[in-house]
């Protein structure tokens, strides 16, 4: 008996165990989708508009395309020059120091030649003097020069503000297939009384440019192949919705104006000999 | 979680290994041309609201989502299927009968930027809907909007536009006695 209790009490919490997981799902591990499908509840279906048409589809371009969209999350960076400008400043305080010291030693130097000047007269000091005058001006000059080409640079970089540039980082991705139908041919409703003329057995008709009818790519021809980070439901119809243009873009890039055309004209020909008429002339 | 990625790992490894790399998938592109020649004499706009409440006696918490889309249906007749022989034209008479091939749905359009999500609700533990789920509700919505096509009377509507359409040619090119048929 005790053992019964036991292996009731196992199969209890066993059941238990696995039922708390199916139904809080703590490992995210979609469990609710077991063994049951998605359903969507009855509703009407409204027809809304009746249009008479007059599309005569003459070409039909397909393709099986795929859509990568990826998503960035933009963000203003800061980038701070503070450490640039002191390491500039440094560089323009070794310059000043160094032509300091240049012009020190030169006029050291032009004050030691001129006391050993050996002409004591007037004359001769004061010529002494004067070249020594001459001599600290020229090293003066140099190293006023050689500071000025030394620390440019670095002068040029001190002034530079602190900036804020844009960065992004990719934060999204989604790959969809999809497959997709593009319809065009001539819209006869956009040919007027006097764009057809009879005469005889000859039918002369002025055609409308080829245009595209319809871009499809239904619920169903889409597929999610690759999915990474979140993506809204209106994120989802700007992909869809944008990548139309580009389908439209490739029908056209792949001939299909010029062969709905070509086709059309094959086929208006051929269907109005049937209608009686033994030449057919078809314009633009 | 560490037996799991052990577990995982050489699945990866083997997916990786088989599968097409993302250059080679990027690039994949498959393309055609058909020649047709479909005359649409109707348009039909369909609204639909595609919803679902996702609830189950297992489920701690419910979830709830609606969308609205719209579809266009159009419908005419394949002149593919029209042959010569269904014609019997006597210009001089005016006089000309036209067996037409019977009307088809020529295409079926539920464009993305005509479905909108209304509403989301999410309760409980469970999760948000998710992409692909959102897909997978769209397409029971269109395979229901198709379903209901042939209650819609759109054959017959197209029919009757066709014989307009080509009464009206006819007409215009001089003849009197126009007889147009369906097969």
């Amino acid at each position: 008996m005790k053992k019964i209790i036991i292996i009731i009490a196992c199969v209890a919490i066993t059941l238990g165990l696995f039922s708390s997981v199916f139904v809080f799902d703590p490992f995210k591990l979609n469990l609710n989708f077991i063994g049951r499908e998605l359903t969507i509840e009855k509703t009407t279906n409204v027809v809304t508009e009746i249009k008479k048409i007059s599309e005569f589809t003459t070409a039909c371009f397909f393709e099986d395309r795929i859509i990568d969209q990826r998503k960035y999350n933009y963000f203003e960076k800061k980038i701070n020059h503070k450490e640039q400008r002191n390491h500039n400043l440094g560089t323009i305080k070794k310059s000043a120091q160094s032509s300091w010291q240049k012009l020190k030693s030169a006029t050291s130097s032009a004050i030691e030649n001129a006391k050993q000047s050996s002409d004591s007269t007037v004359k001769g000091i004061a010529a002494a003097v004067g070249t020594a005058a001459k001599d600290i001006a020229v090293a003066s000059g140099s190293s006023a020069k050689d500071l000025a080409t030394s620390s440019a640079p670095a002068l040029k970089d001190l002034v530079k503000a602190d900036e804020v540039v844009v960065d992004s980082t990719e934060v999204g991705r989604i790959v969809f297939t999809v497959t997709t139908k593009v319809r065009a041919g001539y819209d006869l409703s956009k040919i007027e009384q006097e764009d057809l003329i009879v005469k005889g057995d000859t039918i002369m008709i002025k055609l409308p440019p080829v245009e595209i009818f319809d871009i499809i790519a239904n619920p169903s021809d889409w597929s999610i192949f690759h999915r990474e980070g979140n993506w809204d439901d209106t994120e989802i119809r700007n992909i869809q919705s944008g990548a139309k243009e580009i389908i439209r873009q490739d029908a056209i890039n792949f001939g299909l104006m010029e062969k709905a055309e070509a086709f059309g004209k094959e086929s208006l020909v051929s269907l109005f000999k049937t209608f009686g008429f033994s030449k057919v002339v078809l314009n633009d | 979680m560490k037996t799991k990625s052990l577990f995982l790992l050489p699945l990866v490894a083997l997916v990786i290994s088989c599968g097409p790399s993302q250059e080679e998938l990027l690039s994949a592109r498959i393309q055609g041309l058909k020649e047709m020649a479909e005359l649409g004499t109707v348009e039909y706009t369909v609204k639909k609201i595609v919803k679902t409440d996702d609830k189950a006696w297992y489920t701690y918490g419910n979830r709830k989502i609606l969308f609205t889309c719209t579809a266009f249906i159009k419908a005419g007749i394949d002149m593919k299927d029209f042959s010569a022989d269904a014609v019997d034209a006597k210009p001089k008479e005016k006089t000309i009968s036209v067996t037409l091939p019977k009307a088809k749905i020529l295409s079926f359009n539920m464009p993305p930027e005509e479905i909108k999500q209304e509403f989301a609700f999410i309760t409980g533990l469970r999760d948000k809907f998710t992409p692909e789920e959102k897909q997978q509700l769209l397409v029971l919505g269109e395979n229901d909007i198709k379903e209901d096509i042939p209650n819609m009377g759109i054959i017959e509507d197209a029919q009757e536009n066709a014989r307009l359409f080509f009464t009206a040619l006819f007409s215009q090119i001089g003849y009197e006695k126009i007889n147009i048929k369906f097969e």
